[in-house]
This record gives C-alpha cells, structure tokens and sequence, in this order.
C-alpha cells in the first residue's frame, strides 16, 4: 500500500463490521456474498489524513484461490488492484499491469463487465473475470460501508 | 471448480497467504451430433468427457491431472480412457517453475487450451488434427515462468514421437506415445514464448524438434516443427489464428520401415514429409452491442483452414482447405451450445480439379462444458 499511497505513509487496520444493509447492497448490485466483518487497512499521511484504504480478499480462480488487494481513495475510487498470491499454472497474467491498470479511478458505481469495461487477457478470461468481480465487490461494499459512516 | 477452503464467498478481509493445501475436481466435456457428408445420417456422439482432479500442496507444489473417456465407453476397439496430463509443478516463483510427468507439447492454441468453451465450432480445426497432432502430450519435464511481464516462457525435454506410427493422412499423429511405458530412446525439445503486450492480446510462438524418430533407422530422422498463433480480444470482437510448418526429414526412409496399423496390420503408407499451413477465424459476440449486464455471448463466426500435406514424391501434395461458419452460443461461461457447417475443398498436386465432389460438407450440432 505504501508504494500506491507513499512509503513514508503510515498503515493501521480497523476491523469493521458488515451488517445486513452492507451484505443486501452488494449482494443487489453484484451477486456476490460478503458476511462476517471486513479488515480495512488505512493509509495516513504526516498529518495523520486517511489518504488510502485497502482490503485483501480471496477471489476464485479456474481451480485456486487468488488472494488480492484492492486499493481505495477517499472519494471511493479504485487506487490500484494488486495480485498478493497466484496459485495455479496458468492465468497468471492477471498480475500484469496492463490488465490492473483498468481497475484505476473505477467507482462503485461503474460498471466492470468483463470484455465490454474491462478488457480480458486473451486466453486467461476465468481469471480476468474472478478479479474484476473481487474488485466489483470490494468497491461496492466499500461505498456501502462508507454510506453507513462505518469508514 | 470447487476448492475446499472456505473462504470462498466470504469477505474476511484477511490474507490466506498461508500454506494450506486444497484438492480441486472439475472437468469438461463435449456432445456433438455431426453429419460427415451433410445429408446422410450423422453420428450423435459424446466424444469426450474429461474429469480434471488436482491438488495444491502449498503455494510451491502442485499436481494437475485430466482423465479422459472419449466416445462414452471403450469396447470392441471404439473409444479410450487414458490420462490427458498428470504432472507436478514447483513454483518457485513467477520467474521460474519446474514441472515433470505427462504434459502437453506447448504447440499451438488448441494443443494448450482445448476447454470446448474457448472454441466456437463443435469441432477442433482440422488443422489441429492433421498438422499439430492434438492433443499432444508426452512424458517429460522442462521449465516455464515470465522472463518480464507480458513475456512467457516454457521449455521442456519430453519423449518423441515413433516414426513408426507416421503416416500421410493422419500425418504424425499415431506417432504420439502418450506416456504408456514410452520409450525415451528418441527424446524432443520443445518450447513456446508468449508475448502479451496488451490485455486483449496474445501471440505465441513454439518449436519441436526431435532429432531421431526411430531406433531400428539406420539414419538421422530429424522432425522439426515451428508455429506461430495469436488470439486478439477487443469489445466483442473475437480474432485467433495458427499456423505451423512440419517437417519430416528421411521420410522416404520411414516409409520402407516395417510398420503398423493400430489394428496391427502392415502398413505402406507413404509417410508425410511436409505439412504447411494454418487457419485465421473471426468471431463477433452480439451481445457485446448490447448493453446488457449478464454473461450471455451470442457469437457467430467464420473460419478459414488451408494447409498442405506432402510426402518425397512428386505431386504427391494434398492441400485441404476448409470453410467453417456458425453460431455459438454461451448462456454462461462455462457452457456452449453450437452449430456450424463446414464447406471442404481438396486439391491433389498434378490435378487441375477440385476434388471435393464427394463432399456434400459437414454439418455439426453441438454442446460444451468445463467447471
């Protein structure tokens, strides 16, 4: 996170978490499930301001796991979207930066339709899909929360 | 896929960067209905069904494997259960993997990635019949990893092919010892770079190259193969394409060799010499124009197949080109529905007239899963 919202920011981590509110509107808005409470990482600057947020997650691939992390501004755009661990053989060109970079300045309200706003890697399509739905969901759940002043 | 860990649709906001071991099972499969000649009574078939069982040792370690049934059962000589791959892997990092056992020669696209829900027509291109033998797998080992990023590398030393099995119309098909007690006495190298300078595009570039194909040759029968596919992916827009140059050395030789059918019966078919050529297809998804927001893909798409087979002799080339057009349609993902119709042509060397009279055209309906 520190290299998205600079190095000499400090990190800290809040557990929120998610109610029934939170859980409905990502759950209309992307189909996907989220339940129990969320780890947010914070990102302040010198003058303790909240300059980034960052949620790690697991998304499924073709047949593993991929953990990522997606990074949020304050006005709830996407920072960057980071691939921490990729298990499987193949699809792992979802770590490249040319297909990360299109997640940048994307909002919950965006829509992330793969082959339409999202461009996928030719030949790795499941993987560009499993991490523009994370990306989805962490995006919505994040401007839910935040709508709750719960961020 | 289903994998055992269980934070599959949770949001726990933690990293599972821990080492922790998964077994998956998933799978793909094809049911076709073609007619060869257009008209007669066709065959309703489910040429295969595949089961792929892997398991995840840690974050380094890994085995993948697919077990295939092709044509539903195997009686009276019909049909085949045999493992498609089983191998291990070392991820050791982006960089550098290292993987040993039964694996595909890395040739090609279809050779690589034959999940019926990445192909549009019922069945694979012919070229990927007749000139890259798929699917083509070997025992062997080898490395693979990015050299930087949008840059791929695999690199491997597999068991040959037996010249033995070589032939003209199968090509060097039947030559695949597919890891049953294979004898390694003929080893190949092959590899394959992949370059992806943007999301929607992939080119891929692979060789092969065996330098004996056969033990009891009193001769050098060096077997070289190069090809080059790309597949490019813009707003709905589908395009692919591969090509490949074969080349058997010494053909002539191979053909006087003692050789045999599967059926066990000797044969004289002349061996293949030279196999050149390649398909490009275009395919538009509909749905794309359409702003719509689930996963439906309504794909028409047209494909273009010529290649030529040849042996030594003289105007022995058969250059067999292929028009293929049809709609695939996926309600989801992970399932195809398809119909086509392809219109061959062939032409014999030395002949001025198509020799395609016989060919009515093949009309093909068919289904698709992986999970």
């Amino acid at each position: 996170m520190r290299r998205v919202f600079g190095e000499q920011s400090a990190l800290t981590t809040v557990q929120v978490p998610i109610d029934s509110l939170a859980t409905a509107e990502v759950n209309a808005k992307t189909g996907q499930t989220v339940r129990g409470r969320v780890s947010i990482r914070q990102a302040r600057n010198a003058k303790n301001e909240i300059i980034g947020y960052g949620i790690i997650d697991d998304v499924r691939g073709k047949e593993q796991p991929i953990t990522y992390i997606t990074m949020i501004k304050p006005d709830g755009s996407i920072a960057e979207v980071e691939v921490l661990v990729y298990r499987e053989s193949y699809g792992g060109e979802v770590q490249y930066e040319s297909f990360r970079k299109q997640f940048r300045g994307k909002r919950a309200d965006a829509q992330l339709r793969v082959g339409k706003d999202i461009q996928n890697i030719a030949g790795a399509t499941i993987s560009s899909k499993a991490i523009t739905a994370g990306a989805k969901k962490l995006v919505t759940l994040f401007a839910a929360l935040r709508r709750e002043q719960r961020i | 896929m289903s994998y055992t860990s269980a934070h599959a649709q949770t949001n726990e906001g933690e990293a599972k960067t821990t080492s922790q071991s998964s077994t998956t099972i998933g799978g793909y499969g094809e049911i076709s209905y073609i007619e060869p000649e257009g008209s007669t009574p066709g065959v309703f078939d489910l040429p295969r069904f595949v089961i792929f069982l892997s398991h995840q040792f840690n974050d380094k370690w890994s085995l993948k494997s697919e077990t295939e049934i092709e044509h539903v059962r195997v009686e009276g000589g019909v049909g085949e259960i045999a493992l498609e791959q089983a191998f291990l892997d070392y991820h050791a990092s982006n960089a550098i993997g290292w993987r040993v056992g039964l694996m595909l020669i890395p040739v090609g696209i279809i050779n690589l990635t034959h999940e019926p829900n990445t192909y549009y027509s019922v069945q694979r291109p012919f070229f990927d019949n007749d000139v890259i033998p798929t699917t083509w797998r070997e025992m062997g080992t080898g490395i693979y990893g990015d050299i930087t990023e949008g840059l791929k590398y695999q690199f491997y030393l597999s068991e040959g092919l037996r010249g033995e099995g070589f032939g003209f119309d199968e090509g060097i098909r039947e030559g695949r010892q597919e890891g049953t007690s294979s004898n390694p006495i003929h080893p190949a190298v092959s590899g394959r770079l992949e370059y992806l300078p943007i999301a929607g595009l992939r080119i891929g570039g692979s060789f092969y190259y065996q330098a004996v194909t056969s033990p009891v040759a009193s001769f050098d029968a060096p077997l070289s193969l190069f090809s080059l596919d790309a597949r490019y992916e813009i707003s709905g827009l589908k395009l692919r394409g591969e090509f490949a140059s074969l080349s058997v050395k010494d053909a002539a030789k191979l053909t006087a060799l003692p050789r045999q059918t599967e059926e066990g019966e000797t044969t004289l078919e002349p061996v293949l010499s030279k196999a050149t050529g390649g398909y490009l297809e275009a395919g538009y998804d509909i749905m794309s124009a359409i702003n719509s927001n689930n996963d439906e893909q309504l794909i028409p798409f047209v494909r273009y197949e010529t290649y030529k087979m040849e042996t030594e002799t003289a105007n022995s080339g058969l250059t067999k080109n292929y028009i293929t057009a049809g709609v695939a349609f996926k309600p989801l993902d992970n399932l195809i529905l398809k119909v086509d119709w392809t219109s061959p042509s062939f032409k014999q060397d030395g002949t001025t007239e198509d020799e395609t009279s016989e060919h009515n055209g093949i009309f093909a309906i068919g289904a698709g899963y992986s999970f």
